[in-house]
């Protein structure tokens, strides 16, 4: 393919998310933009677990960005970067606001983590309403089936819904997947339910370290 | 670099007579992943006709982002309509592409890097900051700029062979003819380039000369 070419309101989607990254198939960086209207979120609040450096562009409307507790009024135009380490969100404060963001870690092939497919459940997850999230996890899997990411957050939100048996299977499936997931579960407070049983402990290799208190 | 920092676009742009560079990722000193945006009236060029092969290139793959006005693209000979929020992804490094601004104001984006790789500051980035200081004969800051970009890529035969350009400039033809010779070496193309640059005429009658760029 010599080039592909898109308006960014012609790319479908997912919540005020438009995926850039997904629709082209692009490996070497993340790149996407939010959208929204006046007092609506761009993006959720978090801090770059993946050690990227960020740099958002507002391209279209006003943003209003808190990082590390400062609030920064960006207008059509602004360029923003934050380190991975801080805490940054954005709410849209004009009509048809659109903000790119690119990002990478420093010293690293980028590695794609297919977050922006879980747009749909997060909601539902953040919100602790752990049924609909498994619900939309499921559909989202028919969508796209065996995708890490996807098996690993239904895994998180049937562990945190009681449904035991099957987030033990679907974190399997997810480290099956790929390897990161294995150290990220081993960490991940969604699955304090299931944390001690010995499926879940041998699965993300800590089976062998379990009970050895001599 | 930590923390967070902003900028407007027009703060950071450097106005020359062929267009305006927004040095993005220097001025933030992003590391992870390329970007800059390059801006333009009607007829002016954005971006020069390229592709990603070249001595001074990363193989790069590139996303586009027509933040303001309107671009004409042409990649591979075909021509690509870019009005304001047109995003172009150009993933072969081989593929030539170059824009042109269609009306005033017109400011594309460029964010770029190489799959499966960790992100490198592309040596024409050094070559950007150092050779404008020929045309002002201040070669001290020319030096100082592409001598920069030998720590991230030591011994590249294009870093070497611009500085041997201004030890020749300088009068200091034995450092001239050594930088010289080992950017030969590295690349063999600079030895007909070296021929007929006049940045050489200084030692263009020395027997070392006509040995290295034979």
């Amino acid at each position: 393919m010599s080039y592909a070419v898109a308006h960014a309101d012609e790319i479908k989607r997912i919540e005020n998310l438009i995926p850039v990254r997904l629709h082209f198939g692009i490996q070497a960086f993340g790149v996407n933009m939010w959208a929204g209207e006046p007092g609506e979120d761009l993006m959720p609040e978090h801090e770059e677990d993946s050690g990227h450096e960020e740099l958002y562009v507002v391209v279209a409307g006003r943003a209003t960005f808190t990082i590390a507790g400062n609030e920064i009024d960006a207008p059509h135009g602004t360029l923003v970067y934050v380190s991975p380490d801080e805490t940054r969100k954005a709410v849209a404060a004009a009509p048809g606001t659109r903000v790119l963001a690119v990002g990478a870690t420093r010293g690293k092939a980028f590695e794609a983590g297919d977050w922006e497919l879980w747009m749909p459940a997060r909601k539902a997850y953040e919100a602790k309403d752990y049924e609909r999230a498994v619900d939309l996890a499921r559909q989202l899997l028919v969508e796209h089936p065996g995708v890490p990411l996807l098996l690993y957050n239904l895994a998180c939100v049937e562990a945190l819904g009681g449904r035991h048996d099957e987030a033990l299977e679907h974190v399997r499936q997810a480290i099956e997947g790929h390897e990161r997931f294995r150290e990220f579960a081993r960490g991940d407070e969604d699955f304090v339910s299931i944390k001690d049983d010995p499926q879940f402990l041998a699965v993300t290799g800590q089976s062998e370290t379990a009970g050895t208190g001599a | 670099m930590s923390g967070w920092s902003k900028a407007w676009l027009p703060e950071i742009a450097i106005v020359r007579e062929r267009g305006t560079w927004f040095p993005i990722r220097q001025h933030f000193g992003v590391h992870a992943f390329g970007v800059n945006a390059w801006g333009g009236d009607e007829g002016q060029k954005l971006i020069g006709e390229h592709d990603e092969l070249g001595p001074t290139a990363q193989q790069h793959e590139e996303l586009y982002a027509v933040l303001s006005g309107h671009a004409k693209f042409t990649v591979d000979g075909e021509e690509v309509d870019a009005p304001a929020g047109t995003l172009v992804f150009v993933p072969d490094p081989a593929s030539k592409r170059a824009a042109v601004a269609v009306e005033d104001g017109t400011t594309v984006l460029v964010a770029g890097g190489k799959p499966d790789e960790p992100f490198k500051v592309g040596v024409w980035e050094y070559n950007a900051r150092g050779l404008p200081f020929f045309d002002t004969k201040e070669y001290d800051k020319a030096e100082e700029a592409l001598s920069a970009g030998l720590v991230e890529h030591p011994d590249h035969p294009g870093l070497l062979y611009n500085l041997a350009c201004i030890r020749s400039l300088t009068g200091e033809g034995d450092e001239a003819i050594d930088l010289l010779r080992r950017s030969v070496q590295g690349d063999a193309r600079y030895a007909e380039y070296a021929r007929g640059d006049s940045d050489f005429d200084a030692i263009r009658e020395d027997p070392r000369f006509a040995e290295v760029t034979q």
